[in-house]
């Protein structure tokens, strides 16, 4: 396989990834933030976090996730919000596991409580899930794809106007986050 | 600093920057909604699960001290009331085969959005009292706890023996047979 054909392999991998994980973000914050008093139950159930602060992150938590979705969809700061998708992920795993090792037999809230069921509770299968969502997370941070994305059009922009010697405006090609 | 240290600080600062914008977005949303979380737990509030998560139709009995119970002779005399609700915690099934006279249904399983409005209703009253089966059902405590901690609802009762506590009183309700 050449170089160019693994790059575009790897591109398109990285654009499926920042796409799925994008989209992940978006659905699963837009049913918490609609209903912050459920989503301050269901962090409360994980008994991770002292009281006093569960309403802040049930208030905070689903926009954070927003924006990194919605940033992850455009394809803007694709590696800043893969990176915190990874980081808000990995504590998603910590938590599912804490439940499962300390027997809490609650539902992860993972998409709000509009669709928690008790009779589904954390298991073996929402680690291996979180696991999943954690690898297209890598994936998007490590191989951020141009294409479909403000970063790459920004690029784009950047290398033009570095051709082009009638542009004197300042370079922006070390400014782009896929670059 | 190399070129890709310059790269990751960006980065970095840039998801800082993503992090704080959330922070005060979610912050901003809050305090335009109509009833607002408060940032920090109010005290009064209970915010952990109860120690077990009971499945409506289990066999935990009710306990009256963990979940706020009603006895059916005091639930009788509020009933007509007009500052008191009974809310029926069982399925919409069962709800239509009989309930008290003047419940409405709510099942704990499908509390959530779509519920909004029958939340909204039980808002106005001062007093709800929540019943299911009888007093070898779970699913009553369960969605009283929800209405306390979720909605922050204050005088929330647990009917004591369910409804076939109060069939066997021979208290009001109303049945398939019963309804135009």
């Amino acid at each position: 396989m050449s170089a160019d054909t693994r790059r575009e392999w790897s591109q398109l991998l990285g654009l499926l990834a920042r796409l799925f994980v994008g989209g992940l973000f978006v659905y699963a914050a837009s049913s918490k933030a609609v209903a912050p008093q459920a989503f301050v139950i269901d962090i409360a159930n994980y008994r991770l976090l002292p009281k006093l602060v569960l309403p802040f992150v049930a208030v905070t938590l689903p926009w954070i996730e927003m924006l990194c979705g919605v940033g992850l969809l455009l394809g803007w700061k694709t590696r800043a919000n893969a990176l915190i998708a990874t980081g808000l992920l990995l504590v998603f795993l910590y938590g599912a596991i804490h439940a499962i090792r300390n027997g809490i037999n609650i539902d992860c809230g993972c998409f709000g409580s509009t669709t928690a069921d008790p009779k589904n509770p954390i298991d073996g299968y929402t680690v291996l899930r979180d696991l999943g969502f954690i690898f297209a997370s890598v994936v998007a941070m490590v191989a951020p794809s141009g294409q479909l994305s403000i970063d790459g059009w920004l690029a784009r922009r950047a290398g033009e106007r570095q051709r082009d010697p009638r542009d004197e405006g300042p370079t922006t090609a070390g400014a782009t986050d896929a670059s | 600093m190399s070129f890709e240290g310059r790269a990751v600080v960006s980065h970095l600062v840039a998801a800082t920057l993503i992090v704080v914008a959330g922070v005060l977005l979610g912050l901003a949303v809050n305090q335009l909604r109509r009833s607002p979380l408060p940032w920090w737990a109010p005290k009064q509030v209970e915010l952990s699960a109860p120690s077990q998560y009971l499945a409506c139709g289990s066999d935990n009995e009710v306990k009256p001290e963990a979940s706020g119970t009603i006895s059916q002779s005091r639930a009788r005399a509020l009933l007509g009331s007009n500052d008191t609700i009974f809310v029926d915690a069982r399925m919409p099934n069962k709800f239509a085969s009989s309930h008290i006279r003047g419940a409405i249904n709510l099942p704990e399983e499908r509390i959530g959005v779509e519920s909004q409005k029958t939340i909204e209703k039980l808002l106005r009253y001062r007093t709800v009292v929540v019943y299911c089966d009888s007093k070898a059902c779970a699913c009553s405590a369960q969605l009283a706890w929800i209405l306390r901690t979720r909605y922050q609802m204050q005088n929330v009762h647990v009917l004591e023996r369910g409804l076939g506590g109060w069939i066997r009183n021979q208290y009001p309700i109303d049945t398939l047979a019963s309804q135009p």
